[in-house]
């Protein structure tokens, strides 16, 4: 009876996921529910999840409950605490959410509803949640390992040192894109820059009272941070009205950058108890807020969706970004379908604190899917506004120029009718001086929520939009902070080869040394993109989508070895499949980086277009002088060194792990496994 | 009425120790119960000082995971 009712509601699931498809897929012209979106992506994680992540897992993986886990082993009251599932799930959730989520559908979202969310939905239950799964499962056999050791143990030293050199690169790339997307936030808005400059006195605050005044009340201390920030988020908008004031926080995109460059310089020397670690603590609770406010505002309103489901801009001319659909949709979506930063946090904390094997199937699969569910969300925030309204957000000055009539005509020439009046409204009633050109993901999401929950707080629009930005921005800017610290440290491990005291962490010369190195580093990455006529996300984001990619080709590559070392080369296509696809997309990708003659994609062709302005003495798009050209020339050939050394690791590591699987299999050498030893669990019956 | 009451403050207690390690934030009662049981007789840290190794193992050097 009961397996009848099992086969009877599966069936039921999967034909309404099909059927949702199919509304999505054959849709013509006429607007359709978001409803149907979701339908299609629970429908199919919930196939995926009770189907395919079993199979990973009993067969492929072999999870053994007999088997004790490193939580077990260890507990050692500190980082190895077994832990509930459904906390621990909560806890892997809330460590792998973050703005990438966000920001890459919104932009995906130029090509049309269908492309992105279909590779959102697809990407996720044959990549993305695999992997992390699989990184997962692997780091909780090795004591809960980081990916790094994982790398260096199971395929060798030189990819090791590959990934070594592939990290921080990442990690630059990261803070500069997403320092970037908080810039085209907050320029010219006086409102929210208030709001996100109060975050620092208040962390100030929140820090002094939970180390000195309740040391380690931290929920406390957040609580109390968190009524502050809303105090000054109300307090913004009188600052907005008031002409000094006003005026006073009315910033340019240069001066934001070079205020955050100098807030990463310090956030990463002065102690942590006074400022990293309070931000982060309100930043964790915002983003998780974030994300659950968005899901409840779309769950409940389902806003129709305007966007067609493809637009002309798959031919890869768009203003949003450039490049044709394959392989650059693949690597603009890629937290919420694949991301190579989770495997880093799949061999985190998360590991050591599960307390069943079989667990790690609901944490590692069953969190990339919610973070997935997030993106479709995000998905359907951008593409339930109206077309023309999207185009004027994310377009970059380049393409639509610097007012409200000349962008108005450009987008409705392009077929998304707009007016002039129209764009003037939306950006008063979101209590802004304009919306034009506010690349970057966040400002759309925020408009698209603001909208949302307008419709059923009955208004307030202006303060949903920057109750929205506020939330986001101080998520974004913990990983400025935070990221600054961490690769500070990657960078004295570093140095400390060179000349020993550089590697000391407690030494406070070579702390400065090393923190001013790692924010001018991506300070000059955040610099060239503010400056950027294309807004800098158009050149940033494809970036940061090939190094994340990049990192997730390394993990897969690493899962894949393992699978074969341990015996069960005929399961490797699991990871293997995906990995091909990933080297695929990247190196397409970075190969037309690359090598495109069309200036708009290649940077080397870009390179090319400046140096013979250069030689004719013709200035170029933005420059205004022959200095500006030379600058643009040598941030051409960075970003094109930047795209090489990519390459270079991810086939460094493929060839590398391809030589360790001809090892196993052809040669049928007998290859060690580096797994902690087994130990049966206390609970297990015998 | 007294039992609902308790019953209360331990769903609430149940609750914030599960926050606090979604969000990996400091536990020091989950610290005073594990050290009872696995180092009885022996002196648990302090408040602070606890935190301060919390501060040290979450910031410090390998100890810092951010996602995008």
């Amino acid at each position: 009876m009961k397996k009848i009712f099992s086969i009877l509601l599966w069936t039921v699931i999967s034909i309404l996921g099909a059927l949702a498809f199919a509304v999505l897929a054959l849709n013509n012209g006429e607007t359709i529910s978001a409803a149907w979106l979701i339908i299609a992506a629970v429908a199919t994680y919930a196939v995926a999840y009770r189907f395919y992540s079993k199979f990973i897992a009993y067969r492929a993986l072999g999870v053994d409950d007999r088997r004790a886990t490193p939580a077990e082993i260890h507990n050692d009251g500190k980082d190895y605490v077994p832990t509930n599932k459904w906390v621990l799930l909560g806890h892997h959730f809330a460590a792998i959410a973050g703005a990438g989520p966000l920001v890459g559908p919104i932009l995906a979202a130029q090509m049309g509803y269908l492309p992105g969310t279909l590779w959102i939905i697809i990407g996720v239950v044959l990549g993305g949640a695999v992997q992390d799964f699989v990184i997962l499962f692997l780091s909780m056999r090795r004591d809960g390992r980081s990916l790094g050791q994982i790398v260096r143990d199971e395929i060798g030293p030189f990819s090791g040192f590959l990934a070594l050199i592939g990290i921080p690169t990442i990690m630059v790339i990261l803070i500069a894109v997403l320092a970037l997307v908080v810039v085209n936030a907050l320029k010219g808005s006086p409102w929210g820059t208030f709001t996100i400059a109060m975050t620092i006195p208040i962390a100030l605050l929140m820090g002094v009272y939970m180390r000195h005044l309740r040391p380690g009340r931290v929920l406390e201390g957040s609580l109390i941070g968190l009524a502050l920030l809303l105090l000054s988020l109300w307090l913004g908008q009188h600052v907005a009205a008031h002409p000094y004031w006003s005026n006073l926080f009315t910033l340019s995109g240069t001066t934001l950058a070079q205020l955050m460059i100098l807030y990463g310089f310090t956030a990463s020397i002065l102690p942590v108890w006074l400022l990293l670690a309070p931000r982060d603590y309100l930043s964790s609770f915002l983003k998780v807020g974030t994300v659950l406010l968005l899901a409840i505002g779309i769950l409940i309103v389902l806003p129709p969706i305007h966007m067609p489901k493809m637009t002309r801009f798959v031919d890869g001319t768009g203003p949003v970004f450039s490049g044709d659909l394959f392989p650059f949709l693949f690597i603009t979506i890629a937290c919420g379908a694949v991301s190579g930063f989770h495997s880093l946090i799949s061999s985190g904390t998360t590991p050591k604190m599960i307390q069943r094997e079989s667990e790690a199937r609901m944490i590692g699969y069953g969190a990339m899917l919610m973070e997935s569910f997030v993106a479709v969300m995000a998905m359907v925030a951008a593409t339930s506004l109206t077309p023309g309204i999207y185009f004027a957000m994310n377009s970059p000055a380049a393409a639509i120029g610097n007012d409200a009539a000349t962008a108005a005509a450009k987008i409705s020439q392009w077929g998304f009718a707009i007016d002039a009046q129209t764009i003037t409204q939306w950006a008063k009633d979101v209590g802004e001086q304009t919306i034009l050109s506010r690349t970057g993901g966040a400002p759309t999401l925020a408009v698209g929520i603001a909208d949302t929950f307008s419709k059923f707080m009955g208004g307030f629009k202006a303060f949903w939009y920057h109750f929205a930005i506020l939330f986001e921005a101080v998520f974004i800017l913990t990983t400025i902070d935070a990221g600054t610290r961490v690769g500070r440290f990657m960078l004295q491990d570093l140095l400390g080869n060179i000349w020993r005291p550089l590697g000391r962490t407690e030494s406070f010369g070579a702390n400065v040394l090393a923190s001013a190195i790692i924010a001018s580093t991506w300070g000059y990455f955040l610099y060239q993109g503010v400056t950027d006529p294309l807004g800098g996300i158009n050149t940033l984001w494809p970036l940061f989508g090939i190094a994340n990619q990049m990192l997730a080709g390394i993990a897969l590559s690493a899962a894949t070895v393992i699978l074969i070392k341990m015996g069960r080369a005929r399961y490797s296509w699991i990871t293997f499949a995906p990995l091909a696809w990933l080297l695929a997309v990247t190196l397409t990708a970075g190969w037309q980086k690359l090598f495109s003659p069309d200036p708009a994609i290649g940077f080397l062709a870009h390179a090319q277009t400046v140096a013979n302005g250069i030689a004719e003495g013709r200035l170029i798009g933005p420059a205004k002088s022959m200095a500006d050209m030379e600058k643009m020339l040598f941030n051409d050939r960075v970003d094109a060194l930047m795209t090489a050394i990519l390459i270079f690791v991810i086939v460094g590591v493929f060839l590398d792990a391809m030589r360790v699987c001809y090892q196993a299999l052809i040669a049928k050498r007998k290859l060690e496994l580096k797994e902690a030893p087994f130990v049966l669990s206390s609970g297990a019956q015998t | 009425m007294k039992a609902a009451m308790e019953r209360a403050r331990r769903l609430i207690g149940r609750l914030s120790a599960a926050i606090q390690t979604i969000f990996g934030l400091p536990n020091y009662g989950a610290y005073l119960e594990w050290h009872a049981t696995f180092h009885p007789g022996e002196a648990p840290l302090s408040r602070r000082a606890f935190y301060d190794r919390h501060l040290k193992d979450r910031y410090g050097r390998g100890g810092l995971r951010r996602c995008c």
